[in-house]
């Protein structure tokens, strides 16, 4: 139980305003544990408790079985996605400071950085003032600097938000590769997708308090309902076009469909490979009933939807 | 200690990337201390420049502790201080490297315009000789530590670099001029001179006037060094609470 993050009964108000109701939380070496929650809810200060990096008023954290200090910071590394930048150094020399910071040599710290730039894309940019870079750029070094003093625990604030979709598969890897040599990893996001692609289990932060973990499979299914939208266009005949897909059997179990102008929406799946069976048996016998489909789109459960449904 | 130096070694390196700074901190005592030269030399005797030190001094630390407090500032105001705080730096060290990297500035300023004053003063040296020198830039420095500790004060509490600074004016004005840095106390209205008694720096600059053209008057020289050493504790300790208080309030 000693290795990891543990976080028993933490509570924190703002100006009498609770933020966390008393949050439990465990993170064993080797594991990403998910937490997901909307804008508001509390996850950045969750995350700086969770670092050290703020007090709770009440409740205990512990990293690797001792408690926050200037003297466990090594033990854990963090993101912090509000934290802005000195803007007149560059990427190379802000992880150089970092990992001096944490008593590495100068010559290790020049060699730690070089590296960890490259294996995050920003190598042929690393000599350039911070002030010139993209935000997603910015969000790439801060993963590095979380990495870079090579903690045992990771606490990461939302590290992909606002990065391309090839850096946040560069920075997917790298958190799966973290977890590969033993690395506890503690990741705050409003992307399930993300979670999807990291996480051993997941857990929501809705007001102030974290649900019972999940698998992210488990999590997708118990989020609510896939989608699919069938265009029929301006000559579309919406309401015939329900009753021709009531008749053949196409809405059956918990399928619920709505009628829009032009389209139709079908609500109620929880599997994508049924619903994407479920497209295209309505597709053919719409087709088959000369109600010509113009297009088919089919949208995961939100975010919101989750949250809703954990309210 | 370690901290200390490599947050020290980032603050040098940031001054000297805003060149200008450099340049202006500078100037300003360069062009006051010529002036006033120029302009009372003949009637007050050749050693005129070096009486007027202090003044161009104090002024000089003034200018660069107010970048400083107004980049530490900046480093509260956009939040790269959670960065810095997220490794082994106390919340005193980070306050505590930059304010003293400032003493590699004040004393390369303080070295200059010593050596100005001394060619204004058609080569008469100060009359403590180049300890008294070394002394009188380390009054300088500590009042210029205290005076950017209240602009962090400021700068902090306001969450702005620009509050520091204007601060750091605020408070600068009415420490100089209520001092015998431009006038001497024997000179002054009997209420202004007891008025720039109880101000502090009265202290600093009788005992930097004494070393650059007295010589080593012992019991002014350690009351200035005590009172400016007093400055800079209170004002050091005033900042690291201001600091640690905003950040618990998570004000960053």
């Amino acid at each position: 139980m000693d290795k990891g993050l543990l976080i028993e009964g933490v509570t924190k108000a703002y100006g009498g305003k609770p933020v966390l109701a008393g949050v439990d939380l465990h993170v064993p070496a080797g594991q990403i544990i998910g937490v997901l929650g909307v804008n508001g809810t509390g996850k950045t200060t969750l995350a700086r408790i969770a670092s050290g990096l703020l007090k709770p008023d009440s409740g205990a954290v512990r990293l690797e079985g001792r408690e926050p200090s200037r003297h466990t910071r090594a033990l854990v590394g963090v993101t912090l996605p509000d934290a802005g930048w000195d803007q007149l150094h560059s990427a190379q020399e802000l992880v150089e400071l970092h990992c001096r910071l944490f008593g590495w040599s100068l010559h290790a710290a020049r060699e730690r950085a070089r590296s960890l730039l490259l294996a995050v894309g920003l190598g042929p940019v690393a000599e350039r003032r911070v002030r010139t870079y993209s935000f997603g750029m910015k969000r790439r070094l801060d993963f590095t600097l979380a990495t870079a003093h090579d903690p045992p625990i990771l606490v990461l604030d939302e590290p992909t938000n606002g990065i391309d979709i090839r850096g946040r598969e560069t920075i997917w890897n790298e958190i799966r590769r973290q977890r590969s040599v033993g690395k506890a990893i503690l990741l705050f996001s409003q992307d399930m997708d993300e979670v999807e692609h990291c996480a051993d289990l997941v857990g929501f932060l809705v007001t102030g308090r974290l649900g019972a973990h999940q698998t992210p499979a488990d999590v997708r299914r118990l989020s609510g309902s896939f989608r699919v939208r069938l265009r029929l266009g301006k000559e579309g005949r919406p309401q015939q076009a329900l009753q021709v897909l009531r008749e053949a059997g196409v809405l059956a179990g918990d399928a619920e469909a709505f009628v829009g102008d032009e389209h139709l929406e079908i609500t109620g799946g929880t599997d994508m490979e049924a619903m994407a069976r479920l497209s295209t048996d309505a597709v053919s016998a719409l087709t088959r009933a000369d109600h010509p489909v113009f297009s088919v789109s089919i949208a995961p459960p939100t975010l919101e939807q989750a949250v809703a449904q954990r309210i | 200690m370690n901290s200390f130096r490599v947050l020290f070694g980032r603050y040098v390196r940031h001054t000297f990337r805003l060149v200008f700074l450099l340049f202006f901190n500078l100037a300003v005592a360069v062009f006051f201390l010529l002036v006033m030269s120029g302009t009372f030399g003949r009637l007050q005797g050749p050693n005129y420049p070096l009486v007027m030190l202090p003044f161009a001094l104090l002024s000089a630390a003034f200018s660069a502790s107010s970048s400083v407090s107004g980049s530490l500032t900046a480093d509260f105001s956009s939040g790269y201080i959670y960065r810095l705080l997220a490794t082994p730096c106390s919340i005193f060290t980070v306050i505590a490297s930059p304010l003293l990297a400032n003493l590699v500035f004040v004393t390369v300023y303080g070295l200059l315009l010593t050596g100005i004053a001394v060619l204004l003063a058609h080569g008469e040296l100060p009359a403590a000789g180049p300890l008294g020198v070394l002394v009188c830039l380390l009054l300088t420095t500590l009042w210029g530590f205290a005076l950017g500790g209240i602009g962090v004060i400021f700068g902090v509490g306001g969450r702005n670099p620009q509050l520091a600074q204007l601060a750091a004016i605020s408070v600068f004005y009415p420490l100089v001029y209520l001092s015998p840095a431009l006038l001497p106390l024997e000179l002054m209205a009997p209420w202004l001179a007891t008025a720039t008694r109880l101000n502090p720096t009265t202290y600093i600059v009788i005992a930097m006037r004494s070393l650059l053209v007295g010589g080593w008057t012992w019991g002014g020289v350690l009351l200035g060094l005590g009172m400016a050493a007093l400055l800079a504790a209170l004002s050091l300790s005033a900042a690291a609470k201001a600091v640690s208080t905003a950040l618990h309030r998570g004000e960053s």
